[in-house]
């Protein structure tokens, strides 16, 4: 589809750039700004490569584009195999989008260690993006692992106070749950005796139900945690509390759709029927995590936990709508996915920005903010706005499409579920109401500066979007449909291919991949 | 009565006879020139080592399928081949770190060189045979040496404890090993394991209780000497008191040798034993894991951190040896792979332990490292990659060997021993990273604030070291293939 290796060159420039930061002294100041100028280069570098591969996508076609493969292991039927969908190019744009905001944001609140962080995510940013063109299950384990180990020292160099606890409980709960996603790969890989870790050809070849449950567990567990689904979400508000603003707007953005599209990429269409019989225990979760979200983040004093907590709640929607196993839940889904990175973020990004003026986060500590800060709260407002969902914002689109969705398939869910947007509202107005409008500002909060010109340039791009997507979504959802229909069509199609009977011991030395066609 | 004499391969012997005569050059230039000019030793050391590692490679690369010397005492196959090069890569690896520790050198002398070839010279024989006794003989060749290298530094207290410590529970294991292999003898008539097999083969009566009760022991004698649990008890202590480069040198070295004969014992005879057999070696690599990694979580010293590791190690790679009848070749791969790169990040590991505790005595304490990050860089980020590889975690060797091992448990149908070993690769995560958090997620103490470069008056060795560690973690990581391949061709055993 394309001359150039645009994937690989996206994937890797920040790579490249975060091992050339090794050669920046970040001795003294001087040092530091060119750390930074140097990082935030590569990381528009991949941003500019990112829109380019968003300009030669080609909509109407849902298979996978910019297909790359090189043999990497090829005895064991490993390659270097990249390329995209309309599923995963959105998350990719959200990715090398909220990565230069994120180095953009942090210029001035990072004064420790600063080479060092901007390697660390830049080298989360190569993960990140990694894993949502992996198209090897070889590949995308050692980047899906791989990326845990700068989030890790994200959230335990430059993190508060309980930033040890916090990172460790972080990356043993995430380890936990890919290392078995590890063994199902790999009993996979003998089980149809395929002989590849090609993930196109894994997808196109029926695993037998017999083996579809476990497999299915193991993997699903894995994204589970990632996303987080309840009850395998008490690893996220301790590493969102912890975390510096940067590490939040990208764990809240990015890191936490690895589990959704995980969900999405692997493990329904791997194991349809399987994915099926626990749609229902899924959904339940969902809305469970939808409710309880929305419940426990009511009840936060901390503006930053609040907004860790309203992300479980959110991302319940996006596991609602994929596993309603219908149209408008998979593309909202997706969409809501990308709305969720932005509107969270921009959230994280706010609470940031007056904790560094500050040095607290607690609601109780602020009120009348409005009047000494004003641009400041417009742009909260926004931002809270777009995460409840209101119309002409971005988030509206994605609920509402995951809403019409799970109401389709089953109206009780659907009910219980815009119960959460209603929650939503509550807890993101009434803190609006007690930081920004409540009461008179205390003598304290009379000297806060209002926003500069860099938080600007932070902010901006992020509700330019918000409206963009809120009012016309088109160019999105245009990229998103066909992907989603073939999804769909994966996942529906391949439930009646297996139920044939067959027998209940898994078939070892069967097909080559000779006879799987690749687009 | 006509005698036939056995054939023996001369070529296939050469490399054997570079390390033993190599080891002889090097005591004896020591002790009649008395030239105290270490550099000369270690640089002769080196130099046996990698024209020995030439010719295997050499003599290995246009093998087809092997030969057999001294009717079956030596066997010189693809899997010695590769066994031989993990053994001498690992005494290379450890000659350097044992250049680098100073200590080591007061009072000057150079027997420590000629101890690590003997040592090599007898883990070169045990992973070179079919015969049991040479087997023994190798094992006690190896044991002595390292007895002597525990208890080095003779005049601290806590060498010699350690030493004594292992010099005695190694004498029992010693025992257990030459009773086993006596009663093996007993059952089937022999002591070559091709023999036994043939043996075992037409006779079935030769199964027995006996034969059992040796391949049991056995499993005592090797199981001590890889550190297996129950037989792990020593390890801990002997690696906080011996010098940390002696350790360094025999937490790869002897266990590759002691699993490569414990690999050719249970492919060519074990499967006579029945299943009960692999369940007893299931039950062992379970609790040496578990025992190790749990074990580690505790430590406050380095040293013993890592000796317990190593234990979880032992555990990882006996998975590879429940596994190693059922899938063929790839289990022994598996093996081979797996300790190639435990000799890079384990060695590389000590090493940074050796430079860390250069100037101020030995900083064995996990504490002692707090900071290092900032104040040593580039020391503290080759750590981090040895305790990420160490961990398992992509994209370093540690992960990729893992992979291998668990792939061929999982091809010969252990989904259950490899679950629960890929919980406890979770729990290691735990200690490993535990460094990394006191490396760049504390505060150096005291008046160490001023960054220093790592490697200043470390000498060349240890950088050479640290430079081909990790050079070997991160190609094995990323650039797995070839290395896979070629051990893929050499785990298929000659007979």
């Amino acid at each position: 589809m394309s001359e150039y290796p645009l994937v690989t060159l996206m994937v890797f420039l920040p790579l490249v750039g975060g091992l050339l930061l090794l050669f920046v002294r970040d001795g003294d100041e001087a040092g530091r700004e060119r750390a930074r100028m140097f990082s935030m280069v590569f990381s528009l570098a991949a941003f500019v490569v990112s829109v380019l591969i968003y300009i030669g996508f080609q909509e109407n076609f849902a298979g996978m584009q910019f297909l790359e493969r090189a043999s990497w292991i090829p005895r064991f039927g490993i390659s270097y195999h990249v390329g995209l969908d309309g599923i995963s190019l959105p998350l990719i744009l959200l990715t090398t989008f909220l990565t230069p905001l994120a180095l953009l944001f942090s210029w001035k609140e990072v004064e420790k260690h600063v080479r060092l962080y901007q390697m660390a995510l830049l080298f989360l940013e190569t993960g990140m993006l990694g894993v949502f063109v992996s198209l090897d299950f070889f590949l995308f384990y050692v980047f899906w692992e791989g990326m845990l180990i700068p989030m890790y020292l994200l959230i335990g160099v430059w993190g508060g106070p309980r930033r040890i606890y916090a990172s460790v409980k972080f990356f043993l709960y995430t380890m936990a749950g890919s290392v078995l996603m590890l063994v199902a790969i790999l009993w996979l890989y003998f089980a149809t005796g395929a002989k590849t870790f090609d993930i196109m050809v894994h997808l196109s070849q029926p695993v037998h139900h017999a083996l579809q449950g476990w497999l299915f567990a193991a993997f699903a567990l894995s994204f589970a945690i990632k996303v987080p689904l309840f009850p395998f979400h008490t690893w996220l508000p301790d590493a969102h509390v912890e975390a510096p603003t940067a590490g939040s707007v990208i764990l809240a953005g990015v890191l936490l759709k690895m589990g959704t599209y995980g969900l999405m990429r692997l493990a329904m269409p791997l194991f349809p029927t399987a994915a099926r019989e626990f749609a229902t225990a899924f959904m339940v979760l969902a809305v469970i995590g939808i409710i309880y979200g929305a419940l426990v983040a009511m009840v936060q004093d901390d503006m930053k936990k609040l907004v860790a907590y309203s992300s479980v709640s959110h991302l319940g929607f996006v596991v609602l709508g994929l596993f309603s196993f219908n149209l408008l839940g998979a593309t909202g889904g997706v969409l809501q996915m990308v709305n969720h990175g932005i509107s969270t973020g921009a959230l994280f990004l706010l609470v940031g920005m007056i904790y560094s003026r500050r040095h607290t986060r607690m609601i109780q500590d602020f009120g009348g903010i409005a009047r000494v800060m004003p641009v400041f709260s417009v742009f909260f407002v926004i931002a809270s706005l777009s995460s409840i969902g209101l119309p002409g914002l971005n988030g509206f689109v994605g609920e509402f499409t995951i809403l019409a969705g799970a109401f389709s398939r089953n109206p009780v869910f659907g009910v219980l579920a815009t119960s959460g947007v209603v929650l939503s509202a509550v807890y993101m107005l009434w803190m609006l109401q007690r930081v920004l409008f409540g009461g008179e500002p205390s003598k304290i909060n009379l000297s806060l500066r209002d926003l500069g010109v860099r938080e600007w340039c932070v902010l901006v791009p992020l509700v330019v979007l918000m409206f963009g997507l809120g009012l016309y979504p088109k160019p999105i959802l245009s990229k998103i449909e066909p992907s989603a229909q073939a999804w769909l069509n994966k996942v529906n199609r391949r439930v009646l291919r297996v139920q044939s009977p067959v027998s209940p011991r898994p078939r070892l030395a069967k097909a080559s991949s000779g006879e799987v066609t690749r687009p | 009565m006509t005698t036939t004499i056995p054939q023996i391969h001369w070529p296939h012997l050469l490399p054997l006879l570079v390390v033993v005569l190599g080891a002889v050059a090097v005591l004896m230039w020591d002790t009649f020139f008395r030239s105290r000019d270490r550099a000369f030793l270690v640089g002769l050391t080196l130099m046996v080592l990698a024209s020995a590692v030439g010719i295997t490679l050499g003599s290995v690369a246009d093998l087809a399928g092997g030969s057999v010397s001294f009717g079956g005492m030596y066997v010189f196959d693809r899997f010695t081949g590769f066994v031989f090069v993990l053994i001498m890569l690992a005494s290379f690896l450890s000659v350097l770190v044992a250049a680098a520790q100073q200590s080591l050198d007061d009072p000057p002398a150079g027997e420590y060189f000629a101890l690590i070839l003997f040592a090599t010279s007898g883990m070169m024989l045990m992973a070179s045979t079919r015969n049991l006794l040479m087997i023994f003989i190798g094992l006690e060749i190896l044991s002595l040496s390292l007895y002597v290298l525990a208890g080095y530094l003779r005049t601290q207290a806590a060498g010699n404890e350690a030493a004594l410590k292992y010099f005695l529970l190694g004498a029992f294991a010693s025992g257990f090993l030459l009773f086993g292999m006596a009663m093996i003898y007993g059952a089937a008539g022999s002591v070559d394991l091709a023999e036994i097999a043939k043996h075992l083969n037409t006779n079935s009566a030769a199964r027995g209780p006996i034969f059992l009760l040796g391949l049991g022991l056995i499993v005592v004698g090797l199981g001590f000497k890889v550190a297996a649990v129950p037989f792990n008890m020593w390890t801990p202590d002997v690696y906080e008191g011996a010098p940390t480069a002696a350790v360094a040198f025999m937490s790869v070295g002897p266990k590759a040798a002691a699993f490569a004969a414990f690999f050719r014992i249970v492919l060519m005879a074990a499967g006579y034993a029945g299943a009960s057999f692999l369940v007893v070696l299931w039950v062992i690599a379970a609790l040496t894991m578990t025992v190790g990694n749990v074990g580690a979580i505790q430590q406050t010293n380095i040293k013993r951190m890592l000796a317990y590791s190593s234990i979880a190690h032992a555990g990882y790679i006996l998975v590879a040896l429940v596994a190693a009848q059922g899938s063929g070749a790839m289990a022994t791969a598996g093996f081979l792979y797996y300790v190639l790169v435990y000799a890079f990040m384990n060695i590389g590991a000590f090493c940074v332990v050796v430079i860390a505790g250069e100037n101020e005595g030995e900083r064995t304490l996990i504490e002692d490292y707090a900071g290092m990050g900032y104040t040593r860089p580039a020391l503290a980020a080759i750590m981090a990659i040895f305790m990420v590889s160490l961990a398992g975690l992509p994209p370093m060797g540690g992960f990729v060997a893992k992979f291998y091992i668990f792939s061929a448990a999982i091809k010969a149908g252990y989904v259950w021993l490899v679950v629960l070993a890929v919980l406890n690769s979770v729990i290691s995560v735990y200690y490993y990273l535990r460094l990394i958090v006191v490396m760049y997620m504390q505060e150096p103490a005291g008046a160490e604030n001023q960054v220093s470069t790592a490697f200043a008056g470390q000498g060349a060795y240890a950088f050479a070291a640290l430079l081909i560690a990790v050079a070997g973690v991160l190609g094995l990581g990323l650039f797995p293939g070839p290395v896979m391949d070629f051990a893929l061709r050499s785990g298929v055993l000659f007979n």
